[in-house]
């Protein structure tokens, strides 16, 4: 089995783990929410990628199909749900903006302990 | 008759509130006058209807007060009280004169001295304990205020004291009266309740309780030193006699006169009613140390205005070098001495007054009292000068003078208590040798006083002092011939008390 | 009979009151002279009734001459049992009945006197109110029927001679003369008071002094109380003797008498009458009369001790006055040394010559102070001797008065014979007694001797120093031309009085000899003698008879020569004391003298300053020990509230906030993990999930 073009499992987890260390460096380094926002869309996709290719590699070896679907739906979701987080995330801040003009979140510390 | 003994003691609350509301300064001295007159109408009017043949309690009045301890308020007069509420009510009338010129929240002054004078008149006419105990501390309150308001520089801090000196006495008794409350139920004719009435305090059953080797002797004891020093405070005898000098120098005039005149014979009267008469057995038992305690009083008082500089303040020390005689004479427990002890009270209640009076007059001119910044007033004013000579050698004792009596009795009454038996007859004669050198004393600190105030030549500062007026002279009259009176007719005084006396002392006399 | 008199009295004891009273009263109204003349009038009328009463006192036949007492009570004493009182009233009894003429002569003349001597005076009608008012309290002293009645008048007599003598009182020697007078007297008083209390008590108040059938005397309860104690007064108990000696420390302050003298002197400061009536004849001769009112309680012990006193008196001013240079102070001490005669002879027992002296003596001697009033009145108030001479020729009325007064108290006689002027009849019977109680005291060896040579001695001595203070002023050259040239005889007001009492020097002796000592039928002080003195006390005054001769041989002649040699020593002036006085010894005892035997300065350090230094004492100890003690109690309330305040606050109150303290301490340390940065939850969120896998790796790995 040749470990680079036989695509296993492990090759799907290693770009989802890549995807996830870029998506948390992003939300660490960046003080830009849009960025930030861009981080949590690179955390989200890695959880895609992810259940796509568990859920390849969960049916793989049995003869029914009809139920080989569950990560499909589950990544389905997440992109509807990345979508309504990105609207409502862009509108807490533009609201942040309007009162702050600044969309960098070290100066989002107003509700802190 | 009771009836209008009870309006005696109220009529000036009445004119207390009047005062409050009056509409101006000059209405409210006028109240205050009309009541006082009015007052000493109606002790006039009781003194004359009382029977001196019969003597003991009259014009008696009780109800019941409080149910529960078995209080009342019971009031009446007898010959130990008659004499004191004549001399109240006749001070009063001249006190309420000598502060015509207060202008300083003139209303609030008025009412507050009328409140004081009712608890005075309280004090020597209740003849319930608790009733009395009350009046005794009614006095405090306006006395506080009066000399806290109207008083000198220091007046806070004299207030203070006095108040705070003088509750603490207060204490003493309520101690004393809080054992009563426990003791008196096991009286023989108290039917289980606690007695407050004073003449039911002074009877046989009571002194049973109390009597030597009885069921409370130990009691009877601490309680005859508890009342002692309650009523000391109030004398003021040494060593409790500090608030009374910072008092009368802080006090203005006419509250310094009323002071002197009545505050502290009501010592002297709850000595003679109450410590004396209810412990009869420790009164014989201690008496050497509270003559003792007289004659202290009497030289180190007069050693002590000797040294004053403060005009006032040797007045004040003179009080209680003469208070001393008070507290000796009751003590020696002889019928000349207790006499002469009343008295003294009697006379005391005039020359002191009139004393502080005349200080009065020139403090209010000359806005000091440094003895040695003043100087030939005599001829500045040479009827106040007579006057002054008058009133300062009644102080001291000159026969024909009122302040004579007291003292030549107390004195007789100390020898005469030799005759106490043995054991006693070097101390007593020493005692007796002592009180009589106390005249040499007297007469040191008066006229070096008077050469020091009044001989010489008038100061240059004395010509823009107006001149004394009618109203101080008609109340330095009015003074000076009462001490004139009492001093050529003590016979007034002594027929007041006699029969009175004569039950009283017969309870103490040395068996 | 007995009303009359006794309404006399009263009328002449209260009229000076009165008119004393109208003056003090009136002093603005009265007419400026009025107060002089009215006061004088009712002196006069005083003077009158009190002669009236005693020739009706005579008029009586000799038996029924009872004591009239008039007992009013003043103070009760219910004590002694109903009825018992202190009384005022009036004892009218041959020595009252001596006394009052005599007081009231020698008042009314000083009266007159001092109309004219007060002249010009601002507080001229003030004077004449004190001056009534001295009269009265001493009348109320003569008449006095009781102890108490004695001691009320004494202290009268007390505030008036203050009054009197601090009449000046613009200036400061009047000022401290009259407060050192009436301490002095009291001094003596509260020695009264002692004696007063001791009596009281033992005789249960009866203070009554006549010695009647009245059993409320004091005398005759003394007796019973005596009897009942198992005493006697020959064989007395200890506290009869303090008793008489206490009463008469009375006598020792106001008769001025050793060594409560130093005030006398010091009254000069005083006007002039007031020195001839207050400070000679009248006042300082109360305590005399005191002790012979109170003689018959007096023990043997204290008769040495009044005898010792008058001794010591009589020796001591005698020397005294032969140095003074003031003539009044020359006087003054004269005074004083007559007084310790009447003392002595009161001690000795001499009771009626004592008696007798005081009323002769206030004749001369009241009218030497007069003349020597005139004579400062013409020298313009220069009152030193050296001063003076040859006035003589300018004042020759005061010059014969003084000598006629000289004479009389030097006691000039013709020997052998009655013809004397009144000093000598009183002074020698003094001498005689005194040494027939030198024999009775001669078991007491040299102070037995004492009592015989003593009152000799000063019997030459008393000429001596007259002579010389009558040399002095009115003989010789005039020594201040310009005060002499403004000399001038004294104003009828002023002379006449003195005339008249040089006359009574002149006829009281004999007259007095005549009625008091000798007379015929009943001699009067004899009688009151008798009436008061128990029996065995007059003993010793019967022994006198035979040291009478005695006496008149040795002190009979002796006037002549010292009264000679007085005068020639002092009429060209103090050229030869000046002399004399240098003469080592002499010099020493001069300046001994002439200071008073530093007595002024003895009581300055020993009584005044240490008695200031005690009342200072006195002062600070209430200040700071007992009022300090009274602030102490206060501050440490006060203090110990300020602690428990404090204790409240950190301790109580700061558990329960340490509570909540607490409380919030973790709320911030807490807080700190949310700083609100939203990276630093992500991180946190990252690696605490890190954490957690790893976790759980390695304990899948450690379970394997």
């Amino acid at each position: 089995m040749n470990p680079v073009f036989d695509i296993s499992l492990h090759h799907f987890l290693i770009v989802s783990f890549a995807l996830a260390g870029a998506g948390v460096a992003t939300i660490l380094t960046k003080r830009n929410a849009i960025g930030i926002l861009i981080g949590v869309e690179l955390l989200l996709n890695a959880a895609g990628v992810n259940f796509i290719a568990f859920n390849k590699f969960l049916w793989h070896n049995t003869t029914s199909t009809s139920t080989g679907l569950d990560g499909m739906v589950f990544t389905i979701f997440i992109i509807v749900v990345a979508a309504a987080e990105a609207a409502v995330a862009l509108a807490i801040f533009l609201n942040f903006y309007n009162n702050f003009s600044t969309v960098d979140v070290e100066k989002a510390d107003e509700l802190k302990g | 008759m009771p009836t209008l003994l009870n309006l005696m003691i109220f009529t000036p609350l009445i004119g207390a509130l009047l005062c409050l509301v009056a509409p101006s300064k000059q209405a409210a001295k006028s109240i205050a006058l009309v009541v006082s007159v009015v007052t000493l109408a109606m002790s006039l009017v009781l003194a004359a209807q009382y029977d001196y043949h019969a003597g003991g309690v009259q014009f008696e009045s009780a109800m019941m007060w409080i149910k529960g301890i078995n209080v009342e308020y019971r009031t009446g007069m007898d010959g130990l009280s008659l004499p004191l509420i004549v001399l109240t009510t006749a001070l009063s009338v001249l006190v309420v004169a000598a502060s015509w010129n207060i202008e300083k929240m003139t209303k609030a002054f008025m009412a507050l001295y009328l409140f004081l004078y009712t608890g005075m008149l309280g004090v020597f006419l209740s003849l319930d304990m608790v009733l009395f105990y009350v009046f005794f501390e009614v006095s405090l309150l306006p006395m506080y205020f009066l000399i806290g308001i109207w008083g000198g520089p220091r007046k806070e801090y004299a207030a203070i004291k006095f108040f705070l000196y003088t509750l603490a006495g207060s204490i003493c008794l309520l101690v004393v009266m809080l054992g009563l409350y426990h003791i008196t139920p096991n009286a023989a004719d108290s039917g289980g309740k606690p007695i407050w009435n004073m003449m039911t305090l002074q009877s046989d059953s009571v002194h049973a309780l109390f009597a030597k080797g009885g069921t409370y002797w130990v009691f009877a004891q601490w309680a005859f030193w508890l009342t002692l020093v309650a009523f000391l405070i109030k004398l003021p005898a040494v060593p409790f006699h500090t608030w009374l000098p910072d008092a009368h120098v802080e006090a203005p005039t006419p509250i310094s006169m009323i002071l002197a005149g009545v505050l502290l014979k009501m010592g002297g009267y709850a000595m003679m009613r109450i410590t004396w008469p209810f412990f009869p057995d420790s009164a014989r038992l201690f008496w050497v140390c509270v003559a003792t305690l007289g004659v202290i009083a009497i030289i180190y008082g007069a050693l002590c205005a000797m040294a004053q500089s403060d005009w006032k303040k040797l007045v004040a020390y003179s009080s209680v070098s003469h208070m001393g005689y008070v507290t000796l004479g009751l003590a020696v427990l002889t019928r000349t001495g207790f006499d002469g002890a009343y008295f003294q009270m009697i006379a005391h209640g005039i020359t002191s007054a009139m004393m502080f009076f005349m200080v009065g007059v020139v403090y209010e001119r000359a806005h000091h009292r440094e003895i040695d910044r003043l100087g030939g007033i005599w001829l500045k004013w040479p009827g106040y000068g007579g006057w002054s000579l008058l009133c300062f050698f009644a102080g001291m004792g000159l026969p024909g003078l009122c302040g004579f009596i007291g003292e030549i009795m107390v004195l007789l009454g100390t020898f005469e208590a030799v005759g106490h038996g043995a054991g006693h007859t070097t101390i007593v004669y020493t005692l007796g040798v002592l009180a009589a050198f106390g005249v040499v004393l007297t007469a040191g600190y008066i006229l070096w006083m008077f050469q020091r105030v009044y001989m010489g030549l008038p100061k240059p500062d004395y010509d823009h002092y107006e001149p004394v007026n009618t109203r101080e002279y008609a109340i330095m009259t009015v003074l000076g011939v009462l001490a004139l009176v009492f001093g050529i007719v003590p016979m007034i005084v002594f027929h007041a008390t006699g029969v009175t006396f004569n039950h009283l002392f017969a309870m103490l006399a040395v068996q | 009979m007995p009303h009359s008199i006794i309404t006399l009295m009263l009328i002449a004891l209260l009229a000076p009151l009165v008119s004393s009273t109208v003056c003090i009263l009136a002093t603005r109204r009265l007419l400026f002279k009025g107060a002089g003349y009215l006061t004088t009038a009712v002196m006069a009328g005083a003077l009158a009734c009190s002669i009236i009463a005693l020739f009706t006192w005579l008029g009586t036949p000799v038996d029924q001459r009872h004591a009239l007492v008039l007992n009013i009570p003043w103070i009760p004493l219910p004590g002694f049992g109903p009825g018992h009182a202190l009384y005022l009233g009036i004892l009218a009894d041959p020595l009252t009945m001596a006394m009052m003429p005599m007081v009231t002569g020698i008042s009314t003349l000083v009266h007159i006197y001092s109309i004219g001597y007060m002249h010009g005076d601002k507080r001229y009608n003030l004077f004449f109110a004190y001056l009534s008012l001295f009269t009265f309290s001493m009348l109320g002293i003569v008449l006095a029927n009781s102890v108490i009645m004695l001691f009320v008048f004494w202290e009268l007599v007390g505030l008036t001679s203050y009054l009197l003598i601090g009449f000046w009182f613009e200036k400061r020697g009047p000022q401290l003369a009259c407060k050192k007078a009436f301490v002095m007297n009291r001094i003596g008083d509260a020695g009264f008071l002692v004696g007063f209390g001791i009596l009281f008590y033992k005789l249960g108040g009866a203070m009554l002094l006549p010695a009647t059938a009245d059993s409320g005397s004091m005398f005759n309860v003394l007796a019973n109380v005596l009897a009942a104690e198992g005493h006697s007064l020959a064989n007395p108990p200890l506290w009869l003797t303090v008793a008489g000696i206490g009463l008469f420390f009375g006598a020792i302050g106001k008769s001025a008498q050793f060594p409560l003298h130093t005030w006398l002197p010091d009254a000069m400061e005083g006007p002039t009458p007031v020195s001839s009536i207050v400070h000679s004849a009248t006042m300082v001769a109360a305590g005399v009369y005191l002790t012979g009112r109170i003689y018959p309680i007096l023990t043997p012990g204290a008769h040495l001790f009044i005898s010792t006193i008058g001794l010591v008196t009589l020796v001591m001013a005698a020397f005294m006055a032969m140095v003074m240079t003031d003539i009044k102070r020359v006087l003054a001490y004269s005074t004083l040394s007559q007084l310790g005669y009447m003392v002595l002879g009161m001690g000795v027992g001499a009771w009626t010559f004592a008696l007798f002296h005081l009323i002769t003596h206030a004749f001369f001697k009241c009218c030497l102070f007069q003349c020597s009033g005139s004579v400062i009145h013409a020298a313009h108030h220069q009152q030193d001797m050296r001063h003076y001479g040859g006035l003589g020729k300018k004042m020759p009325i005061t010059m014969a008065c003084y000598a006629i007064c000289t004479l009389a108290i030097a006691g000039a006689s013709i020997p052998f014979t009655t013809i004397a002027m009144s000093g000598f009849f009183s002074k020698d019977g003094i001498i005689a007694g005194s040494i027939s109680y030198g024999d009775v005291m001669a078991h007491a060896g040299y102070l037995g001797k004492l009592f015989w040579l003593g009152p000799i001695v000063i019997a030459y001595v008393t000429p001596f120093y007259m002579g010389r203070s009558f040399a002095l002023t009115f003989l010789g050259k005039p020594r201040d031309q310009h005060l002499h040239d403004h000399a001038h005889e004294a104003p009828l007001a002023m002379w006449f009085p003195q005339v008249c009492l040089a006359i009574m020097a002149i006829a009281s002796g004999y007259l007095g000899w005549k009625t008091l000592i000798l007379g015929s039928e009943a001699p009067m002080l004899a009688q009151g003698v008798a009436a008061i003195i128990p029996g065995e006390v007059i003993e010793a005054h019967h022994s006198h008879g035979m040291h009478m001769t005695h006496a008149l041989l040795l002190s009979g002649f002796g006037w002549i020569i010292a009264l000679g040699a007085g005068i020639l020593m002092y009429v060209p002036g103090m050229a030869i004391s000046s002399r004399i006085v240098k003469i080592p010894g002499v010099n020493l005892l001069y300046t001994w003298a002439l200071n008073k035997f530093y007595f002024d300065a003895l009581y300055d350090v020993f009584t005044v300053s240490m008695g200031k230094f005690v009342a200072v004492v006195c002062a600070a100890v209430d200040k700071y020990l007992v009022d300090g003690l009274v602030n102490l109690a206060g501050s440490t309330v006060r203090e110990i509230a300020m602690l428990s305040g404090k204790v409240d606050k950190h301790i109580v109150d700061g558990g329960v906030n340490g509570v909540a303290a607490m409380a919030q301490g973790a709320g911030d340390m807490l807080r700190s993990t949310q700083p609100g940065k939203i990276r630093i939850y992500v991180l946190m969120f990252f690696s605490s999930a890190a954490l957690v896998t790893l976790l759980v790796v390695i304990s899948a790995i450690a379970l394997r």
